[in-house]
């Protein structure tokens, strides 16, 4: 579904990421891992059209290549920013119609959003209530509540589990393995590998911009190799 | 009573002008980040407008009301297009320059094409005329432009509440590349901002021609400069800051002028400016700066 | 040359201030030599601009704040000496009702420069102590209020400075000669703050406020600096008109003014001196031939007409081509002498000889 290409992303004299492939199948659930300043970032900003990079970048063997952001978007893909990026000053309802913004009318609007109040309850609750004043855990569900609202096929989350104590992160991650099973393709970019493996196919280890480790999540979960590659050795 | 109620309208009266200039302003400031001074020429524009439409024999005001807040409109997503968007990502002070390089623009191109002297243009002027009201004499241009702005404001509320546009314009103001995740286009929401800035513009200029009776090629720049230090007054890029500081200003003005001499009238501008500057240097976020407003900018 | 431009310090501002006034001593000299008379009074404009325009660089180019109020020092200097320099008799006509004796008093300019240069010392103090504090659009919209309160008060203090109408009668002693030695003491001056710790701190602290301030760079103080020497370079500006000219009137120097020179700047590259040169000279000469356009000329026979407007119409083209295209302006960073210094790095042969 998704298919990257020598991806080289360079800011000034710094490169960020250096020649990387992978893929992603549909109807799978990939891990990109790795420890700070790997490039994991770089990569899905390249993938959205917020970085430039050179190399190819494919959607549904759609060449990206020259697309904003916005038709990024409208081709399927969605994005839950690192550090969740939730409208502050708007309601947790105000942050979900914005998020179906794509969709034509009122009954869809309204359909998206019982299937998220459906995934997560707790937004339900507050569906009137400012988003600023959310807890992390909550802020975290209304944005990738936000993201589904437009139907993706590709859901892309950065860093999902991020300044969360680790019993949100479980609920969190919960919910992401629901919407697996639901279907929907995945892209987890993560530091916190052990909850990204538990619920990915496969994964890719990231390491100075470069893929530094690949194969099963289940093997990597089992084997140490992995502690080896966020060390750099 | 009589004319303590005078004097009440009239600060009202000038606090509505400069509220609907300043909302304009703010508007596109809290979305990105540009001090548009060339926001008088849009003025100038919707009068001039007018000014051709009597020219081609067309004279009914309520259509040339129409057609000049039409043409201001244009003008300021003409602006944003051929001007702004292409400087939309750099530094404050060069969108500050560009805007100054547009206003020098369409002044000088009236100054050229049409006149460098005011011209007359009457067509508003039935507005200047008094009407009673439960025993009181009060102008109807100074009840319609208070009432006109009210109903403005209200409907902006009801739009950046109530349809995804201006849901979006509020999220931008915070936060634009996460608007952009949603799918909706940056350029579509930057122009629908300048669109509404125009139409504010539109119909206050409107209100400035039926005041003064004429039009001339710099006539948008006092109120521009007054609508600008509303801003700062109500806190920059706070939408609820601006009609605030409007207002304000209004009846500082007014205040001031009831407060002086008669001989040192003509030092009003020195005064409102030295308090201006003083609440500046005091308080430099603006009355509502600091509080969490419809399109406050985090920074 | 190649000795001189290795050389390291304050001497390497000065032989840059030096470089960046050559072309205008150059052009000048050609003027006093060949040129007919209406033609140097146009190049005296010329090097009161670029002296407006050095002031502004002072404290818009290394603070990065937008100055609205630099012609504000400008009409301040040339009003001060104006009410010091003016003979009684002439005052009798113009200002006979002037508070604390001013209306008989006659100074020799030498003096009356001094206590005007020392008076607009004080006022850019007080109002500098104000702005430099504020940061970022507030201060922007501060200077824009002293220009407005200052104009203000140029305009309905009668007593004083004559009002709305013109102030004459000033004695006009300067020439062409004298003003190329203001304008290279001032380009040097320039070149030496830009090039100072305390330049250099203020340039840091207009890309990066947190990083300079937290590096311990009292960063108001470095404003205020520049803030003050800016003034007294306009303010000497005003001087060196008026003592030309021998006629002042405070609406010369309200907005168009304030933009025209800001246009000057921002053309030419505010972050640096020889900015202040190249583009103070290009709009300058562009307006005058624009000028002559719009009187309506007849060209090729054909009798063109009247189109005022014209050059306002293009200096606003060029800020927003400039804006848009280039918005470092035509020097960007780099000064003549840098460029100097790059071009002999380059030439093939002289790399040995390098000091």
């Amino acid at each position: 579904m998704l298919e990257i290409d020598c991806l080289t992303v360079r800011y000034g004299p710094i490169t960020a990421v250096r020649d990387l492939s992978l893929g992603v199948k549909s109807g799978e659930a990939v891990a990109l891992l790795g420890p700070n300043g790997a490039g994991k970032s770089s990569t899905l900003l390249a993938i959205m059209g917020l970085a430039a990079g050179m190399g190819r970048i494919a959607f549904d063997g759609r060449n990206l290549t020259g697309l904003s952001t916005e038709d990024r978007v409208r081709l399927g893909i969605a994005l839950v920013p690192e550090g969740r990026r939730v409208f502050a000053n708007l309601t947790v309802a105000e942050n979900l119609t914005l998020g179906g913004a794509l969709l034509s009318g009122r009954a869809a609007r309204d359909a998206a959003t019982d299937q998220v109040f459906v995934l997560f309850p707790k937004l339900a609750e507050r569906r009137a209530q400012v988003a600023g004043t959310l807890s992390g855990g909550e802020q975290q569900m209304l944005a990738i509540g936000r993201a589904l609202m437009a139907g993706p096929r590709l859901l892309i989350l950065d860093e999902p589990s991020l300044g969360l104590a680790p019993l949100i992160v479980a609920q969190i991650f919960d919910r992401i393995a629901a919407l697996k099973a639901s279907g929907l393709t995945l892209l987890i970019v993560e530091q916190n590998a052990t909850q990204a493996l538990r619920v990915a196919d496969r994964a890719f280890v990231l390491a100075n911009g470069q893929i530094a480790l690949a194969g099963n999540a289940a093997d990597l979960l089992a084997t140490g190799n992995l502690a080896a590659a966020y060390l750099g050795a | 009573m009589d004319y303590a109620l005078q004097q009440f309208l009239n600060a009202a009266s000038f606090g509505a002008e400069y509220a609907l200039i300043a909302l304009g302003l703010a508007i596109v400031f809290s979305l990105m980040g540009l001090v548009n001074f060339a926001h008088g020429e849009i003025i100038a524009i919707a009068s001039y407008a007018a000014f051709f439409l009597i020219l081609v024999g067309i004279d009914n005001p309520a259509v040339v009301a129409l057609v000049a807040i039409a043409a201001s409109v244009l003008g300021a997503i003409l602006f944003e297009r051929v001007a702004f968007r292409p400087v939309r990502h750099a530094p404050v002070a060069t969108g500050l320059l560009t805007a100054f390089g547009v206003s020098i623009v369409v002044q000088n191109a009236f100054l050229l094409f049409v006149s460098p002297r005011p011209r007359p243009l009457p067509v508003f002027g039935g507005l200047n005329r008094t009407v009673e009201l439960g025993g009181l004499k009060v102008q109807l241009l100074q009840l319609l432009e208070i009432g006109v702005t009210l109903a403005a404001i209200s409907a902006l509320l009801v739009f950046l509440r109530r349809s995804t546009l201006g849901l979006a314009m509020r999220a931008a103001a915070r936060d634009f590349n996460t608007v952009r995740l949603m799918g909706l286009r940056a350029n579509r929401v930057i122009a629908t901002a300048f669109a509404i800035s125009g139409l504010l513009a539109g119909i206050a200029a409107v209100f400035i021609v039926a005041r003064r009776g004429s039009i001339e090629p710099d006539m948008g720049f006092m109120p521009v400069l007054k609508a600008f230090v509303a801003c700062v007054i109500g806190g920059f890029g706070s939408l609820g800051g601006a009609v605030l500081g409007g207002f304000v200003l209004g009846f500082v003005e007014v205040g001031i002028l009831l407060v002086l001499p008669q001989s040192m009238g003509g030092l009003k501008d020195a005064v409102v400016f030295s308090l201006i500057a003083l609440l500046l240097v005091a308080r430099p976020q603006g009355i509502l700066g600091s509080r969490v407003e419809l399109g406050d900018k985090e920074r | 040359m190649t000795r001189l431009l290795a050389l390291d310090g304050w001497r390497r501002s000065v032989i840059g201030g030096l470089i960046a006034a050559l072309p205008v001593v150059g052009v000048c000299v050609l003027v006093l030599l060949f040129a007919p008379a209406y033609v140097e009074r146009l190049a005296y404009a010329g090097l009161v601009a670029i002296v407006v325009v050095a002031g502004l660089q002072v404290f818009t180019g290394n603070a990065l704040i937008v100055n609205f109020g630099h012609t504000v020092w400008v009409a301040l200097g040339a009003y001060f000496v104006a009410i010091l320099t003016t003979p009684p008799a002439m005052k009798a006509l113009i200002i006979p009702d002037a508070p604390w004796g001013l209306a008989t008093l006659q100074l020799h300019p030498l003096p009356a420069v001094v206590i005007a240069l020392f008076a607009v010392l004080a006022l850019a103090t007080l109002t500098g102590l104000v702005i430099s504090r504020v940061s970022g659009i507030g201060a922007d919209i501060l200077t824009l209020c002293l220009q407005i309160i200052v104009h203000s008060v140029l305009i309905h203090w009668t007593d004083l400075f004559k009002g709305n109408t013109a102030f004459f009668g000033v004695p006009q002693f300067m020439t062409l000669p004298w003003a190329l030695l203001i304008v290279t003491v001032v380009l040097v001056l320039a070149r030496l703050f830009r090039d100072s710790p305390w330049g250099v701190q203020l340039r840091a602290s207009s890309e990066n406020l947190l990083a300079a301030r937290s590096m311990g760079v009292n960063v108001a103080r470095r404003r205020l600096a520049a803030w003050v020497l800016g003034a007294l370079i306009s303010a000497t500006a005003g001087m060196m008109y008026v003592f030309f000219i021998g006629t002042i009137s405070a609406k010369s120097f309200y907005f168009s003014y304030v933009f025209l020179t800001i246009a000057m700047l921002i053309l030419g590259g505010m972050r640096t001196v020889s900015g202040v040169v190249v583009g103070t000279a290009i709009i300058q000469i562009g307006i005058e031939l624009i000028r002559m356009l719009e009187n309506g000329p007849v060209m090729l026979g054909l009798q063109l007409p009247q189109m005022f407007g014209l050059s306002g119409l293009v200096l606003g083209v060029v800020i927003v081509l400039c804006m848009v295209l280039r918005p470092s302006g035509v020097m960007g960073t780099r000064e003549f002498d840098d460029l100097l210094r790059m071009w002999l790095a380059r030439r093939p042969g002289r790399n040995g000889d390098r000091p």
